[in-house]
């Protein structure tokens, strides 16, 4: 496996569901589980709200990886929700994949209850785009 | 005077808030430090209960008396007199849910004391310790091994000599745990070891999922021992399908641990002078679940008998309905008040506010830095830095609001999650539209997760990203409609009956909808309950008191039609025999019960006039019982119910019955799982004490009844065997009423196998399990799942007091974070429609003309464009649709995302 | 289905029946205009020109005719005779409510895949009324290569819309109605119907494997920095959306302020950013557009031949929106029944493409 790049601290976005994933980094963070500080969460109602074109625009903007935290599927406060986002993350990601872009996005289902599951992504995302390195698209004038 | 609360637990908790928010005056007693119970050890229940205890802690109408125990308890039902840790408390009901205690005496056999041997509360934090780590492996706590293969011993502490009941939650619990491991390590090799797997709905779906989709290993198979070889551990149990003991080692060992009665009830019960039972919980009875021996004293929760969180909760509720009877509402309901806003202006005004929260937030920000960073954003007009806890922060807000002409806020401290109403109302309170607030998660997501430095970067860039998002911010109005004070039931059964006179009792006119020609549902058939009263009796008093009772309007042979609205208003109209009546109210409840099942064609039911269902059976136990050999088989029958909740207890009521009438009879019992939960358990013991066998079948391999022998593959003893009975008894799965699709059109609340458990399923609803997605509409008894009457009451009364809190408002605010259409953009392809969940958006055709050059009309044409109505919940699938963006979600729109998104990176 | 089979030059016989005995009240139909191929909407049958067998199955391309119906919210019936690509659109649209599925009929003839109208238009001599495999190959070598489109489309034959109309040996064809609407228009008509059942599987397949064959050989783009190279010259005019026949906003997003952000705005962002690229979102655009019709794009090629720039957007728009539709196993345009894909769920699906 390709090595981390030295020095490069990736920048990620996270859009989380109100409900769930939220709730789980608020819990992460009442429970002092720490994660690589690389995450910025912007807070949706429901994953369902997540425009595909948020994605796409903050990629182009030189985000190193975007996260996107729902209810798991069948517990969406909205009923379906969820189900929908997951269509239109499978759809996006399935474009950015012609890009090399897909790896460095990622969709999780974490509940409430899942702190420790949401420091684990974290974690986890956080080496793995260390690997990818910085979005090429950085620093471009688009 | 006052209701008085015993226990701060979730039981304790829920009854409180019901009280507290519809205006009575409540005493929240709790002997620990903090409140949250039992609950609060595990660190996921407490994310849920922790928005609820800040409620409390706020509450105007909650007086927390913490660190206190109940000294002494005189005067009677409207005017107790308590005293608290040597304060004198005056209330007019008490409401006692001390919870309970877990099994302490575990067997040294069980190696004890061993780093590896672990209670299932225990495993709950290594596990999310593990899952957190650096390496993120489970490891052993005793060598730091990597763990592989896990055994959970089920009923320690429970169904045995020292404790003869059964703990009810732990099989849940298990599986919950088992499947968490499972989805983090795949890998793992689990084994469950278990007596029966007594779960109901969801908790059955997961177990079915663990065993074929996980791969976990469910052996019935009570393990005696631990054994521990040079400190590697390791079970015998009993190999059924070898037919030979066998020994397992493993790397783990989790003990699921019984629940007892807490250690304070003994005092408590002689403080009040409430009856115990034999095993020493609170006496209740299953017709009147929660009261106890003293008029006036109500019992909740586990200090009745163990049960899970959900069923402690609805009976909490319940309990602070009949509290609430007893006694006077004497204080305002909280956030009732008018507001008046003054226009936000155009030019920008932006204040950020920079919390300390208590210190925790400077642990890791530099808090000065960031202030000074933001200043010099544009059109931020003041940055305070100086506050360290919410109250501080909120009185800055409203002072920067009134006296510098803030329209912009944005607050970066503690979670919106907790705090969003609270500063949203310190908003208000200065003339502020709430919605021109941002809050910024500095303490939980970042300086709690964040190292020093890393901190300070990412605190600025929230901010930036915050103020960015606050100049988009728009003003919603807030409106209000009032509340009309009444209540539709639909369901003339018990629990419908009971939830009726609760809401009717506590001052609301009802309107109680019964489809059949006369009330009174399943308990119709008269047979006798299991505290061997006659249906027929409980029935008569329920009927008579809602006849007599001139707040309550019957329905018979009618239904309901056309609901429209929203909680707090309803229109509807009734249907039926003599009846067409349009009817306006503020809360519904959903009591639509069950129906049993026909197992028409099992076993020659129907045609063999020897075999007969457990209701029949029954009804044969009332007169003469000729047969000398029975036997019953559980699970038959037609698919698309469910198997209800009273199933075993029903089957052993009537075995115990029939073996009184004639000792020698025979009885053989054809199982799969028999589920006699909680104290129901001692029915299942004393059965096989007089001598009926229990035969376990696979349910592969289902009992064959033909010419008059029925034969079966027994698993125990892995051989055939055959019976020749003079009666077959079927148990059999509990349908569910028919008008359910109906109601959940109607409503939009969703079913499951025809009933309305799903409800309670989703994670929020552990804590309000009968409130439903449909706020004002709520659900209860057997229409949500087939359970017995002690549940149904209970649940009903938490249905009527869910409702009573809502109808004790006089005004409710209607949703702003809602969806809306710019019809000049929108295409009217109705994407947008289909995908509602709660049918909130309509595609309206109009005919416009189409007119050539403008000057002569042709032809007609249609307009399609969709509009948004009440409904709408707010999710914004909608506007996530939408390629033009003709939809979009107010306070979430494109453009104030777009903001953020801009500074993010 | 039920049909019959037509000497080809009967064909014009058939559509003016059509409008005479008011089936439909107009039909968008091919004619030849000069050397050239072009669409018209007929309302009176005396104009349908003869033989209407040449325009309809010549391969020259030049609007999809589904964007030509786009938005009529009139109760006129309508028939659109064209080819499978453009049928499939209009499906697409009815789903999209952009078209009244009850009110317009559609007939798909089959096609041999196109040339450019430009093309068509500059060697018609050559290429004839009619191409085949053969035929196709020949002219490739002399430098005239049907549309990148038509070549990689693998479902050429007509099967799809109310009425089919399939090319027979011997100088025939075979109309029939695939659809109860279909059925009945040709009924009145007055052709005698019987139960035809044509599999044209071989061929289909042939079709599908050549289509494949040359797909693979096509470039792909990897990165998204040949993603900007690709898209080099391109000058925003969006001609690829207007020319588009699933893309049907009535206001595109970026034609509204935070899609186009003009004076103010536009600076706003160029000093929260440094630097902008101006016109903006050029890149934004075009993954947003992909993302947009993923699901609905019939691989037709009209954006590509709209590009003033020449850019091969073939390669883009349906190449990869193919990829999207294989995920949620949808043919767009197949059936007018059939949910898309974004209006309709599994409970439990798609998790391998989510992380």
């Amino acid at each position: 496996m390709e090595e981390a790049k030295e020095g490069f601290e990736p920048k990620i976005i996270g859009f989380t569901c109100n409900w769930c994933t939220y709730a789980g980094a608020d819990l992460a963070g009442t429970s002092r589980k720490k994660y690589p500080p690389n995450v910025r969460i912007i807070r949706l109602m429901c994953s369902g709200r997540l425009d595909p074109m948020f994605v796409l625009k903050v990629l182009l903007n030189g985000a190193d990886g975007v996260f996107i935290g729902g209810c798991h599927p069948g517990e969406c406060h909205y009923i379906k929700g969820n189900f929908y986002a997951r269509r239109r993350i499978a759809a996006l990601r399935t474009i950015l994949k012609q890009f090399g872009l897909d790896n460095r996005v990622r969709s999780e289902w974490i509940s409430a209850s899942e702190g420790d599951k949401f420091a684990r992504v974290m974690k986890e995302m956080a080496e793995d785009i260390k690997k990818l390195g910085p979005n090429p698209m950085r620093d471009k004038i688009l | 005077m006052g209701i008085a609360i015993i226990g701060g637990g979730v039981a304790g908790i829920t009854a409180a808030l019901d009280l507290a928010d519809s205006g009575f005056k409540v005493y929240l007693i709790e002997k620990n430090a903090e409140l949250g119970g039992k609950m609060a050890e595990l660190a996921e229940c407490k994310t849920g209960l922790s928005p609820k205890i800040m409620e409390i802690e706020n509450h105007p109408n909650i007086e927390l008396l913490l660190s206190s125990e109940l000294e002494s308890l005189s005067g009677s039902a409207g005017e107790f007199k308590l005293k608290v840790s040597g304060k004198e408390i005056e209330a007019e009901s008490v409401v006692l849910a001390p919870g309970y205690d877990v099994f302490d005496e575990i067997p040294k056999s069980y190696a004890i004391g061993h780093p590896d041997v672990v209670t299932s509360l225990e495993f709950e934090g290594i596990l999310m310790n593990a899952t957190a780590s650096e390496t993120g492996e489970l490891l052993r706590p005793s060598d730091g091994k990597r763990v592989k293969k896990i055994g959970f011993i089920q009923c320690i502490g429970s169904r045995c000599q020292e404790n003869e009941i059964c703990s009810t939650a732990c099989c849940a619990y298990t599986a919950k745990e088992a499947w968490e491991v499972k989805e983090r390590y795949p890998d793992m090799d689990i084994y469950v070891f278990y007596m029966d797997i007594r779960v109901f709905g969801k908790d059955e779906e997961l177990v079915a999922e663990l065993k074929d989709k996980y791969g976990v290993k469910y052996i019935r198979s009570r393990v005696p021992e631990v054994m521990q070889e040079n400190g590697a551990l390791s079970v015998k149990f009993e190999n059924l399908e070898k037919g030979a003991i066998d020994k397992l080692d493993l790397d783990m060992v989790v003990l699921a641990v019984g629940l007892l009665p807490s250690k304070t009830l003994s005092r408590l019960a002689e403080i009040t002078g409430v009856k115990t039972d034999k095993y020493g919980y609170l006496e209740t009875s299953i017709t009147n679940p929660m009261e106890t021996s003293v008029s006036g004293v109500f019992a909740c929760g586990t200090a009745t008998a163990p049960m899970k969180v959900r069923e402690s909760v609805a009976q909490a509720s319940g309990a602070a309905l009949n509290a609430a009877l007893l006694s006077e509402r004497t204080e305002m309901i909280p956030g009732q008040e008018e507001r008046k806003y003054v226009e936000a202006g155009e030019e920008l005004k932006i204040g950020v506010f920079i919390c300390g929260c208590e210190g925790e937030v400077g642990k890791s920000v530099d808090i000065p830095a960031v202030a000074e960073r933001v200043k010099q954003l544009k059109g931020v007009v003041d940055v305070n830095s100086e506050t360290d806890t919410m109250e501080a922060a909120m009185e800055a807000i409203e002072g920067g609001i009134v006296d510098q002409g803030l329209n912009r806020i944005v607050f970066a401290g503690y979670s919106p999650r907790k705090y969003e109403d609270t500063a949203r109302d310190a908003c208000a309170k200065a003339g502020l539209n709430p919605y021109l607030l941002e809050m910024v998660n500095l303490r939980e997501q970042c300086a709690c997760v964040y190292d020093k430095g890393a901190a300070t970067e990412a605190a600025v860039d929230l901010i930036l990203m915050a103020v960015e998002r606050a100049r988009y911010l728009e003003e919603i109005p807030v409106e209000r409609y009032p509340v009309i004070p009444k209540a539709l039931v639909i369901g003339g059964g018990v629990s419908g009956m009971n939830a009726t006179l609760g809401i009717a009792d506590a001052g609301y006119e009802v309107y109680l909808v019964e489809k059949e020609p006369e009330l009174g549902g399943s308990l119709r058939e008269n047979i006798e309950l299991q505290s061997g009263e006659k249906s027929s009796d409980v029935l008569k008093e329920f009927i008579d008191r809602v006849q007599s009772n001139e707040r309550i309007n019957v329905y018979t042979n009618a239904k309901e039609e056309d609901v429209t609205g929203r909680a707090g208003s309803f229109k509807a109209k009734i249907v039926g025999e003599g009846a067409n009546e349009d009817i306006d109210f503020g809360a519904c409840i959903i009591a639509t019960g069950t129906n049993e099942s026909v197992p028409e064609g099992y076993y020659g039911y129907g045609k063999d006039k020897n075999v007969v269902t457990q209701p029949e059976f029954g009804k044969i136990l009332g007169g003469a019982l000729s047969a000398n050999t029975v036997v019953m088989i559980q699970d038959v029958g037609p698919d698309g119910g469910v198997n209800p909740k009273y199933s075993s207890i029903e089957l052993m009521n009537n075995v115990l019955k029939a073996k009184d009438k004639n000792p020698d009879l025979n009885v053989f019992v054809l199982y799969q799982d028999i589920k006699t939960y909680g104290k129901w358990e001692v029915l299942y013991k004393e059965a096989r004490e007089k001598g009926v066998i229990f035969l376990r079948y696979d349910k592969d391999k289902p009992p064959k009844y033909e010419d008059g022998i029925v034969s079966v593959h027994d698993v125990i003893l892995n051989d055939e065997i055959q019976i020749k009975p003079d009666l077959v008894v079927l148990s059999t799965p509990a349908m569910p009423a028919e008008e359910n699709e109906r109601l959940s059109k109607m409503f939009k609340i969703p079913l499951k196998k025809g009933f309305f458990m799903e409800e309670q399923e989703r994670p929020k609803m552990v804590l309000t399990p009968v409130d439903t997605v449909n706020e004002g509409v709520f659900i209860c008894g057997s229409a949500v799942y087939p359970a017995l009457i002690d549940e149904c009451l209970a649940m009903s009364s938490a249905a009527a007091s869910r409702a009573c809190v809502l109808l004790a408002k006089d005004f409710i605010e209607t949703p702003a974070v809602t969806s809306v259409v710019d019809e000049l953009i929108c295409s009217g392809c109705g994407v947008c429609v289909d995908m509602c969940p709660v049918e909130a958006i309509e595609l309206t055709e109009e005919p416009v003309p189409v007119v050539t050059f403008g000057v002569a009309t042709v032809i007609s044409g249609t307009k399609r464009v969709a509009k948004v109505n009440d409904g709408c919940m707010g999710c914004g699938s909608c506007a996530s649709y939408c390629p033009s963006g003709a939809m979009s979600l107010k306070h979430f729109r494109d453009k104030q995302v777009y903001a953020q998104l801009d500074y993010a990176v | 289905m039920k049909g019959t089979e037509l000497k080809q030059e009967d064909l014009e016989g058939l559509f003016k029946r059509l409008l005479e005995k008011k089936a439909v009240d107009c039909l968008v139909l091919p004619h030849k205009v000069g050397n050239n191929v072009a669409y018209m909407l007929v309302k009176d049958g005396d104009k349908i020109e003869s033989p209407a067998a040449s325009a309809i199955f010549a391969p020259s391309f030049g609007v999809n005719a589904a964007n030509i119906v786009k938005g009529w919210t009139i109760p006129e019936r309508v028939g659109i005779v064209a080819k499978p690509c453009e049928i499939r659109a209009a499906i697409e649209l009815m789903k999209l409510k952009q078209m009244d599925k009850d009110s317009v009929l559609l007939i798909s003839a089959d096609c041999s895949g196109a040339f450019t109208n430009q093309d068509y238009a500059d060697h018609a001599g050559e290429i004839g009324d009619w191409v085949d495999s053969g035929k196709i190959n020949e002219l490739k070598d002399k430098g005239i290569a049907i549309r990148e489109a038509c070549a990689i489309c693998e479902n050429r034959l007509a099967d799809v819309g109310d009425i089919i109309i399939e090319r027979v040996d011997g100088g025939k064809v075979l109309v029939a109605g695939i659809t109860d609407m279909g059925v009945e228009a040709l009924s009145s008509t007055e052709l005698s119907l019987e139960d035809k059942d044509v599999e044209r599987q071989a061929e289909k397949e042939k079709i599908a494997a050549d289509a494949k064959k040359e797909k693979e050989e096509l470039p792909k783009l990897s990165s998204v920095e040949e993603l900007e190279e690709f898209l080099r010259d391109c000058i925003g005019c969006k001609n690829c959306r207007d020319m588009c026949p699933v893309c049907y906003c009535k206001e595109c997003f970026f034609e509204q302020p935070l899609g186009k952000p003009v004076g103010g705005d536009l600076l706003n962002l160029a000093e929260l950013r440094s630097a902008i690229g101006v016109p903006t979102n050029q890149l934004l655009y075009h993954l947003t557009r992909i993302y947009h019709v993923c699901t609905t794009c019939v691989g037709c090629g009209a954006c590509e031949d709209a590009c003033p720039k020449n850019i091969p957007l073939t390669r883009l728009y349906p190449m990869i929106a193919e990829k999207v539709q294989e995920i949620f196993e949808y043919e767009p345009g197949k059936d007018v029944e059939e949910p898309l894909p974004f209006i309709t769920y599994e409970e439990e699906e798609l998790e391998e493409h989510l992380r």
